[in-house]
């Protein structure tokens, strides 16, 4: 067995940590915020919480023995934009794949449609501050190019 | 067709070389339960899904695995970075380095190269979507067993968020059979 103590790194209790601006804090902000009501959208975890969690349905998740989720906290301003950008992609991504099996669930969709229109007003901000997440952005438009200058992903560090 | 986005799909930040993990992390690249093989697996069988949800949950899980692959090799990367050649060798990756030097290579933990023969794909949309389920769990198995092996947070962190989409992803597999059942297709 690892003698590393992994449990006494991590909060014993996990909290929907909120991020500024666009993530909903908790799930009592998150219905508010939605303005709705309905059983599916409380089976959904927040943004941070589900992507923290990899998992934004409560119905579904597994936790692996006593091990819990990472607490993702961002050392700086870019850090917790792209952090804000990564868990919204992910609450959208999670939701299309529910909406492929599930095409006709109204409730979700409206979801979906909220997480998406708040992902691409990150997407924009991050791009504007820090550089091209995809190549059509509009923010590429002289030389250097700029594309292949930022980081890599895989040579990225931090949240 | 595909476009990159610059950015991992969570965040992987390995501060502490660990070669024997990576060696044994490299399974979940180009072993029989791979992100590779996933994503191949998906991709390749998605043509003869019998409607158009299968079509979309195959190609919008297909790629999500492109995306582990990445992350999955990004681990690998930063566990390996910087190791000399001597620690490559006590590891037992001085045969790794025979090979592919410090390059990333697709094998399993015991150096097996990675096949295509790992997946099938029968034209039946049942037994595939079984073959899928089973896939993802015995994906999250191998999580399983790598996050008992590892001791570094910053390798268990991402390994049980990976853990957690192999769940994910077996249950909407498993909609979508049932929901063909019910259906009468295949």
């Amino acid at each position: 067995m690892n003698n590393y103590n992994y449990f006494d790194t991590f909060n014993e209790t996990f909290l929907d940590v909120p991020m500024q601006g666009y993530n909903p804090s908790n799930n009592s902000n998150f219905n508010q915020n939605s303005n709705m009501n309905n059983s599916q959208i409380n089976s959904l975890f927040g943004p941070y919480e589900g992507y923290t969690k990899g998992n934004m349905f409560r119905n579904l998740y597994e936790q692996y023995k006593n091990y819990q989720p990472a607490i993702l906290t961002p050392r700086n301003e870019k850090e917790e934009a792209l952090l804000n950008l990564n868990q919204m992609q992910f609450a959208m991504h999670d939701l299309n794949l529910y909406l492929d099996v599930y095409p006709n669930d109204m409730t979700m969709m409206r979801q979906f449609v909220s997480f998406r229109n708040t992902y691409n007003k990150l997407l924009s901000d991050y791009e504007n501050k820090y550089g091209a997440i995809e190549v059509n952005s509009p923010t590429l438009n002289n030389t250097p190019f700029g594309w292949e200058e930022q980081t890599w992903p895989w040579e990225m560090r931090g949240v | 067709m595909w476009q990159y986005h610059k950015r991992l799909q969570y965040p992987i930040d390995i501060k502490k070389k660990d070669l024997k993990m990576a060696k044994y992390l490299v399974t979940q690249y180009g072993g029989s339960n791979s992100e590779l093989a996933a994503a191949l697996r998906y991709l390749n069988q998605r043509y003869t899904m019998p409607d158009d949800r299968g079509k979309a949950l195959l190609t919008d899980i297909g790629t999500e695995e492109l995306a582990h692959i990445e992350m999955i090799s990004t681990m690998i990367y930063q566990l390996t970075k910087d190791a000399t050649l001597e620690e490559l060798e006590q590891a037992g990756l001085g045969s790794h380095y025979a090979e592919h030097n410090k390059s990333l290579y697709p094998t399993d933990a015991n150096g097996v190269p990675f096949t295509v023969a790992y997946f099938a794909s029968t034209g039946d949309a049942i037994a595939d979507l079984y073959e899928d389920m089973a896939a993802e769990q015995k994906a999250r198995a191998v999580y399983e067993n790598l996050i008992d092996l590892a001791t570094d947070p910053d390798v268990i962190k991402p390994l049980l968020w990976l853990r957690q989409r192999e769940i994910v992803h077996f249950n909407r597999f498993k909609d979508l059979c049932e929901y063909y059942k019910s259906k009468n297709l295949k």
